[in-house]
């Protein structure tokens, strides 16, 4: 029996010419040899050629002693200078799940990993984003220009392998910072930047389900590695609808035809005066035939927000900038985002369609599934918002960093107005004027709606000072209603617009009772906070279903995940909403008000409907 | 001051019982309405109802084509599966419809 003492072993694993070799060096028993080589040999077997290709050198695999703690740190090392691996030789026992041949294997590939990346690869894509950002010397090409400062690591730091995993560069601080933390192969993964690319590339390596689970990150590493690793992925999609009755909407890809830039308007609160970005998925109605037509199936289309929410329904400007409120990629139905900005809030939205080939559609598709489910990063007012977070999205699915350096991210009106510029936006469709002469793709503020009724109204009576909502309800008493119906019998138009400005001032009747009611009552008025503070937290508490899943497994979750995440949150959520529909039955806010002047203002409205009825235009 | 107007016209409509389903609660939906933050998520939406953003966008598109003569592609789009449902309704009593359920 030879002891380990007297051996001194080097293993040269065969490989072809001009590829990385994989020596071991150490002294080891017999069986220790078998297992070093079986772990060496299948471990080199599954790495891609072009990674073994491309580190044209000999590698030293030395088995060393070390703790038994578990922990990454103590499992391998990789000596840069030496060109040496360092395993810890628990591994040669295989005892236990930290040091099975498994995990050996992907502490190997991982440590194989450091000196890939430590090679600093560059592709032709980046040695032209390089150009660019000296030629334009910055100007409003960061932050894809600064991460390219100090770029020392091959897939580390490459601004797409950043984006996909959720690194952000510091141009001032030069410390990268990753809050995409939730669902990882491991949280070594955001130990550090450089730890980064090993982590992700072992499950790359070795987990055979990884392009399901990362489906965005598989292709790039596909990319950069010339493979083609592929899983046989579920097509069906469960989008969790914040808010919405039917929670989750199960979509087959398949259906979604196009993705959009949505543009809502700048808005007259704080928070709105840059407009805000979104993403609209536009999704097929169940059986047509997936096309352009796709367009007009409105009730199908999905809208993507990364938006931030506050437990108490307000947000300070302080804690907006210093990351106090978690950042998620909200999905919210097409008509109820409508209703929100052009109805209640008058502001005008914009769909720009992104002009993505076939495989930068699906990716971008996989990487907002991936994040919906996953991300919850911290909002910080300048450096991570709806804008910024779009930017990195489109900068994760291989669109030519030169393109994606040219977008200006600083706010939703200028990425607008950048990709009006950029490649990504068709030649019909590069202005603001452009849009808004298309009906699929610009919905205009219910503003107009009242204009264009007041316009018509105040020529009418011949007042011409008719001209707002308040002015309408203060001078067309009973005699100018009246009048103004009898004109308008033989004028639809006319009579339309009566209807419409009768059914906000009723509207506006009606508002100013019930707050007058709710004033008048103490115990209601108590009541009315009470339940607005209870809905804020519960808002809160469901906006993120992501919290609804286990962090066993990582990325994308699988059927079996998403249903009993489903049935937790529905669990929950039942008994939730039933705590707060006690309490709005308890605060009597359900009781019908009455009031004169609200009946005549009812009974003004339904002349109008009953003219509209008699005419017979 | 136009938001309220607006959330409050929202809160007015007049549903017929076809909409019954969409759970529309009169004036209850009125104090809902005036809870609701611009937050993305509201769990108080729920209380009003899934048909709400189709009944209020459909209204608002169809008096902008009875006002105007422009017709949205949502209304456009919308009538053709009206019609689906019911090939007897003329364009303009689908349209009357999506303005008014009680204009028949």
């Amino acid at each position: 029996m030879l002891t380990a003492a007297a051996l001194f072993f080097q293993l040269l694993i065969p490989s072809p010419a001009l590829a990385l070799n994989l020596k071991l060096e150490g002294s080891h028993t017999a069986q220790e040899k078998a297992v070093a080589s079986n772990i060496i040999e299948s471990t080199q077997a599954a790495l891609p050629l072009s990674l073994k290709n491309r580190l044209n050198f000999d590698l030293t695999i030395k088995f060393v002693s070390s703790t038994d703690s578990a922990d990454r740190i103590n499992l391998g090392k990789a000596s840069l200078l030496r060109d040496t691996i360092f395993l810890n030789s628990k591994f040669l026992t295989g005892q236990g799940a930290s040091f099975s041949k498994e995990a050996a294997q992907k502490t190997l590939a991982h440590e194989i990993a450091h000196f890939y990346d430590g090679k600093n690869f560059e592709s032709a894509d980046l040695r032209a984003l390089r150009k660019v950002c000296l030629a334009t010397k910055n100007s409003g090409v960061d932050p894809v220009c600064a991460s390219l400062k100090g770029k020392g690591l091959s897939v580390s730091e490459d601004p797409e392998f950043m984006a996909l995993t959720g690194w952000e560069s510091s141009g001032f601080t030069g410390k990268n910072n990753n809050n995409f933390t939730r669902r990882l192969p491991d949280p070594y993964a955001v130990s550090e930047i450089r730890e980064s690319f090993p982590v992700y590339f072992e499950s790359y390596t070795f987990d055979p389900q990884f392009a399901c689970k990362l489906p965005a990150l598989n292709k790039y590493f596909n990319k950069v590695f010339f493979e083609n690793k592929t899983a046989n992925c579920n097509s069906e999609m469960t989008w969790y609808l914040a808010g919405s009755e039917n929670a989750f909407a199960k979509i087959d890809r398949n259906r979604i035809w196009a993705i959009d830039v949505l543009y809502a308007s700048e808005g007259s609160d704080t928070a709105s005066l840059f407009g805000h970005s979104m993403l609209r998925m536009v999704i097929c109605k169940e059986g047509r035939t997936p096309g352009p037509d796709c367009y007009k199936d409105f009730s199908d289309h999905i809208v993507l927000s990364f938006a931030a929410l506050s437990s108490t329904g307000n947000f300070g400007n302080i804690a907006g900038m210093t990351g106090k409120y978690p950042l998620n990629l909200f999905a919210t139905p097409f008509l109820k985002i409508k209703t929100q900005y052009n109805l209640m809030e008058l502001r005008d939205l914009y769909a720009l369609p992104l002009k993505l080939n076939n495989t930068q559609k699906d990716l971008l598709i996989d990487q907002l599934y991936t994040l919906h489910w996953n991300f919850e990063g911290r909002y910080l007012f300048a450096a991570r918002n709806c804008t910024t977070e779009i930017v990195r999205a489109l900068t994760a699915i291989g669109i030519p960093l030169t393109t994606i350096a040219r977008l200006d991210g600083s706010s939703p009106d200028k990425l607008l107005r950048s990709l009006f510029q950029s490649p990504l936006s068709y030649e019909q469709h590069k202005s603001k004027a452009d849009l808004q002469t298309n009906k699929i793709l610009f919905f205009v503020s219910s503003q107009k709606n009242v204009t264009d009724a007041l316009t018509l109204v105040s020529k009418a009576l011949d007042d011409s000072h008719l001209n707002t909502i308040e002015k309408y309800i203060e001078n067309v008493d009973a005699n100018q209603f009246n009048r103004l119906l009898s004109i308008a019998k033989t004028r639809p138009p006319l009579l339309y617009a009566t209807y419409y400005m009768e059914m906000i001032r009723k509207a506006r009747i009606e508002a100013q009772l019930v707050s007058k009611v709710i004033q008048n009552d103490e115990s209601r008025s108590t009541a009315l906070k009470e339940f607005q503070a209870k809905s804020s937290r519960l808002n809160f508490s469901y906006r993120f279903i992501g919290s609804f899943l286990s962090n066993k497994s990582y990325g994308v979750a699988s059927s079996e995940e998403i249903e009993s995440a489903v049935a937790s949150y529905t669990t929950q959520f039942e008994i939730d909403k039933r705590a707060l529909a006690a309490q709005m039955k308890a605060a009597q806010l359900a009781q019908t008000v009455q009031d004169s002047q609200l009946a005549a203002a009812t009974d003004r409205l339904n002349k109008v409907a009953a003219t509209i009825k008699e005419s017979k235009f | 001051m136009k938001k309220l107007v607006l959330a409050t016209l929202i809160a007015s409509l007049p549903l017929k019982p076809a909409f019954a389903a969409c759970g529309w609660r009169g004036i209850t939906a009125t104090v809902m309405v005036l809870t609701i933050t611009s937050a993305p998520t509201g769990l108080t939406m729920l209380y009003l109802g899934y048909c709400r953003d189709e009944v209020l966008n459909l209204q608002e598109a169809a008096i902008q084509y009875k006002m105007t003569g422009e017709m949205s592609e949502l209304l456009k789009a919308s009538i053709v599966e009206a019609k689906q449902i019911n090939d007897q309704l003329t364009e303009d009593q689908i349209v009357d419809k999506f303005i008014n359920f009680q204009v028949e």
